[in-house]
């Protein structure tokens, strides 16, 4: 009888234990995947540069309709809102290397000297939330 | 039965014990190891996070590496390295290459003994020649002379021996080039592959353990890498916190190395704690200093950089002091480095000669109801109060509440004067009917409704001479005449109309008695009006609102911490808001959104800060600590003290050419910078310009007409002939820049080189966007149709080159051409002349 009971009483204690141990470690990995990206400085710095920048031809919205660029031309600055975000690497390259590396017009110039290619990447995640 | 004592088993009671004493040992064992060191697991996910990033990679370079061209390049290359082996181990090839290494190791050898040698011969000289100095003997200058010739012989050897070396050395490396190439091309290959392979294993058996950046001098200590193992590096292994990379990389990091400025410096919170990230977070009561995030970081810029004004990373807390500038929170409060600065408000002891007497209640009882870009903030005055106020001012000067009405304008004279306001381009400052004020860093009132504030008599004498009335205006003397005064006035008094304010006014003057007097005087006192005005008889009154900055607080033996930065929280007077305010961030902003919230017997005024105003002001607030940096973590902000000179100083006083423009960084930065004009502008244009200023820049930017030049002369006011050379002069002798090449050199590049050229390249680079030529082209940046008349070919050249260079905020990509296209552009630019009519 009373070795049956010490039986008893390791077993349950190992499952204390077990519960225990079990239930700290799943707790860890919660607070693991609970915390949040940080995308925020990015998009704030790349709208600082895209106003500095792009906003005299593109416009605050970034619809095309800034009120700076050569109305004379025939070309129209493009609607950046119409871009998808898998198209964010041919931004990156039209920033950087400017329109005419994409075989389009040359109105839009490259900026490769001026800013590095992390201050593009601001911009293109600016871009990308654009609508 | 009951059993005796000694018959009693206590073995289960035991083994419960032991039992509940193992599980504790092991419970503590696990509490110690694991729930105390959270750090452990996030190093160890870490790690097979970037095992995983590293092995994606590992797997793309594989791919290319085994896509066909690359491993047929690779094998063309291989089989090339084993052709050349055998070429280079082929007997003939190894007897020249060993007798060539062999005599190397001779003319080596022999290069040794006569240098060697030659040091002796040396210290020979120096001997005789000291010999020589001190005695002046025939016998020692014929030693110095033969040791000359022998010198003159070794150095012959020793340039002979070189050249033999190095002929050998050639030899050999031509004979080993092939093999050396060809194998460095083939590790090229596989470099990238090896280099991730030693990273994945490196990874892989990385130990666990605590991280720590000790920097004596802040006395800091920060384990915080210990968990935020990835913060510095370069390669991203996952967009999650704490494994993720330090946002703005660039920006911060680059000049603040970790190992140099460790984390809490900037970021705030407790270093040292490593058992929960509350803790190392500061995130625990009583614990001063609770982690920054965001933009509230940047409060910790102002701790180093005494100017923040344009750097970058640090715009909210730099909008922040624009703003305490702006507002002059400077009048009331004591804040270290802002104890001498001129008071923010206009003198107010000749107001009653100034403003009409109703239009001064409604504005004492709320400015931003008369126009909401109004600075002065809102007191919350009943209408006693501000009518015992008002009545205190008039009371200076005059002896009646007085009450100019609008009349019927000459209709003529409002032509003319609007003509004037606009050429003189008074909007570029003023707002006014919700247009113009462009120039932001500077306040003037917006003029909406001046016409039922000032009397006609007060503004004539302003426009003529400003400085008279409020000596520290940054307000031009325009210069205008008698008639022109009129005229201005006329229009400003009939347009600035606001009707609801004449509706109010009073009927006829209405002497002021005593009874106000005493009400007047304690509000004034009580607000401290002082703090930003002048007013007759209170000149040695002191600021009312309490410190937010002391500087040498750290000195004192047991100083209160006056610094609101690092005041502690419990220390805050939260009065009805205790259970909404939670920490000195949230204090701060109530405080700023509606002060007087706290309790009702607060003095702080209602400035009614926006969103933005309000971010700026509390994350500079929270900069505002007691701490102090050694000296050499400062980055100090040495002023350049430029002041004018000569004749052209007094000019400048004048028409404050300051107040818009900016010398040496003094100035307004509105209207270009004029550090090197004179290196910049040709001056048949300056005078031209002074003369009549045309548009180079978008409306609205344009320079006020100054009427300077013209047919007049000293008499009248306006600028002679003489002033406008001494302008030129003074531009043309001190406000240069040496580097920029002058119009001789320019003109000797330019001679063979074609204008047509230029012109395409300028199309072909796409310049015509933002640059205007004729009719076409885009107006981002400035006309360029008459550039050519306007700038000196020196500075087109140097800004075609790199146009940062002379104005580092410039909107302009920096293409890199070579030399050749630099002056194709400049001589097409410089032939943009200005038609002759």
């Amino acid at each position: 009888m009373r070795i049956f009971s010490s039986r008893i009483l390791i077993v349950v204690i190992l499952l204390v234990c077990a519960v225990i141990f079990s239930g700290c470690s799943s707790s860890e990995t919660d607070e693991l995947s609970s915390e949040q990206p940080i995308h925020q400085f990015s998009v704030k710095e790349g709208k600082r540069l895209f106003q500095k920048l792009c906003l005299p031809c593109h416009g605050e919205s970034g619809k095309g309709d800034g009120i700076y660029w050569a109305s004379a031309l025939d070309l129209t600055p493009t609607d950046l809102t119409q871009f998808t975000p898998t198209e964010s690497d041919r931004i990156f390259k039209t920033i950087k290397y400017g329109s005419e590396a994409q075989g389009k017009s040359n109105l839009c110039p490259p900026w490769k000297n001026n800013h590095s290619d992390e201050e593009i990447g601001y911009i293109v995640s600016f871009v990308e939330t654009l609508k | 039965m009951k059993k005796k004592e000694e018959e009693k088993s206590y073995a289960l009671y035991f083994f419960i014990a032991v039992l509940f004493l193992i599980i504790t040992s092991i419970w503590l064992i696990w509490w110690e190891t694991k729930t105390l060191r959270p750090w452990k697991n996030y190093q160890k996910k870490y790690h097979k996070l970037a095992v995983v990033q590293l092995e994606k990679e590992l797997e793309q370079s594989n791919a290319e590496f085994s896509s066909d061209r690359t491993q047929k390049e690779y094998n063309d290359l291989k089989s090339a390295l084993a052709k050349a082996k055998v070429e280079f181990e082929s007997s003939a090839v190894q007897t020249e290459y060993k007798k060539a290494g062999k005599e190397l190791g001779n003319v080596s050898a022999e290069l040794k003994t006569v240098r060697h040698n030659f040091q002796k011969l040396r210290s020979r000289y120096l001997k005789a020649e000291y010999d020589y100095i001190k005695h002046s003997n025939a016998k020692d200058k014929l030693t110095l002379d033969e040791l000359n010739k022998e010198i003159a012989q070794f150095d012959k050897r020793i340039t002979q021996l070189e050249s033999k070396k190095k002929t050998h050395k050639t030899k050999l490396s031509k004979m080993t080039t092939p093999v050396d190439e060809l194998t460095r091309k083939i590790n090229g290959f596989t470099s990238d592959t090896d280099n991730l392979k030693k990273q994945i294993a490196s990874f892989s058996n990385q130990k666990v353990e605590i991280k720590q950046i000790h920097i004596p001098d802040l006395d800091r200590t920060d384990r915080c890498t210990s968990c935020h193992i990835g913060i510095d590096q370069s390669r991203k292994v996952s967009s999650i916190e704490p494994f993720t990379t330090h946002p703005g990389r660039e920006i911060f990091l680059r000049d603040h190395e970790i190992s140099q400025f460790g984390c809490t410096p900037c970021h705030r919170g407790q270093g040292r704690a490593t058992s929960s990230v509350m803790k190392g977070h500061g995130d625990v009561k009583y614990w001063d200093y609770p982690m920054l995030r965001g933009d509230p970081v940047q409060a910790s810029c102002i701790l180093c950089h005494e100017k923040v004004k344009g750097l970058r990373g640090a715009e909210t807390v730099s909008f922040g002091i624009g703003t305490l500038e702006r507002k002059g929170c400077y009048g009331c409060h004591k804040i270290a480095g802002y104890e001498n600065m001129p008071k923010i408000g206009p003198v107010l002891s000749g107001i009653g000669t100034k403003v009409n007497y109703t239009w001064e209640v409604n504005w004492l009882k709320d400015p931003k109801s008369v126009f909401p870009t109004a600075r002065m903030p809102k007191f919350g005055f009943s209408d006693e109060e501000a009518k015992a106020i008002a009545d205190y001012l008039f009371k200076l000067n005059v002896d009646d509440r007085v009450d100019t009405p609008a009349k019927e304008p000459d209709w003529d004279l409002v032509d003319k004067g609007k003509g004037i306001f606009r050429q003189s381009r008074c909007s570029i400052c003023h707002p006014a009917q919700n247009k113009g004020g462009a120039f932001k860093n500077i306040y003037a009132p917006d003029l909406t409704k001046v016409g039922s504030k000032v009397r006609i008599e007060w503004l004539k004498k302003w426009l003529k001479k400003p400085q008279e009335y409020f000596p520290k205006t940054r307000m031009p003397r325009f210069r205008f005449t008698d008639e022109e005064i009129d005229a201005l006035s006329e229009y400003i008094m009939s347009e600035f109309v606001d009707w609801d304010i004449e509706d109010q006014k009073l009927k006829e003057k209405e002497p002021i008695g005593e009874q106000h007097m005493e009400l007047g005087a304690r509000l004034i006192e009580k607000y401290g009006c002082f703090g930003c005005h002048d007013i007759k008889g209170m000149e040695k009154a002191v600021r009312i609102g309490p410190y937010l900055k002391k500087k040498d607080v750290v000195n004192k033996i047991g100083a209160e911490i006056s610094s609101i930065g690092s005041k502690p929280f419990e220390r805050f007077d939260m009065g009805k808001v205790a259970d909404k305010v939670k920490d000195r961030e949230s204090y701060l902003k109530t405080k700023l959104e509606s002060p007087r919230v706290f309790r009702d017997d607060l003095l702080m005024p209602d400035f009614g800060f926006n969103e933005k105003e309000i971010d700026g002001l509390s994350t500079m607030l929270l900069g505002f600590t007691a701490e102090e940096v050694p000296l050499r973590y400062k980055v100090l902000d040495i002023p350049s003290g430029y002041k004018p000179t000569g004749d052209f100083a007094k000019i400048e006083k004048d028409i404050k050419c300051l107040t818009c423009h900016t010398i040496n960084g003094v100035g307004g930065g509105f209207a270009p910078d004029l550090t090197f004009e004179g290196s910049k502008v040709k001056i048949e244009w300056l005078r031209d310009f002074l003369k009549n200023p045309d548009i180079i820049r978008p409306m609205l930017k344009q320079m006020p007409m100054f009427k300077l030049g013209g047919e007049i002369g000293m008499i009248r006011g306006y600028l002679s002939e003489d002033e406008v050379n001494i302008i030129i002069n003074y531009i043309r002798t001190v406000l240069v820049a040496n580097d920029i090449p002058d119009d001789f050199e320019m003109n000797k590049r330019l001679t063979d080189v074609n204008a047509e050229e230029g012109k395409a390249l300028f199309r072909k680079k796409g310049c015509l966007a933002c640059h205007q030529i004729g009719k076409d082209g885009g107006a981002v940046g400035p006309n360029l149709s008459s550039v050519g008349s306007r700038l000196r070919p020196g500075y087109l050249y140097m800004h075609v080159k790199d146009p940062q260079k002379m104005v580092p905020g410039a909107v302009e990509p920096r293409y890199n051409m070579n030399e050749e296209e630099v002056l194709k552009i400049t001589r097409y630019l410089v032939k943009l002349q200005k038609e002759k009519s």
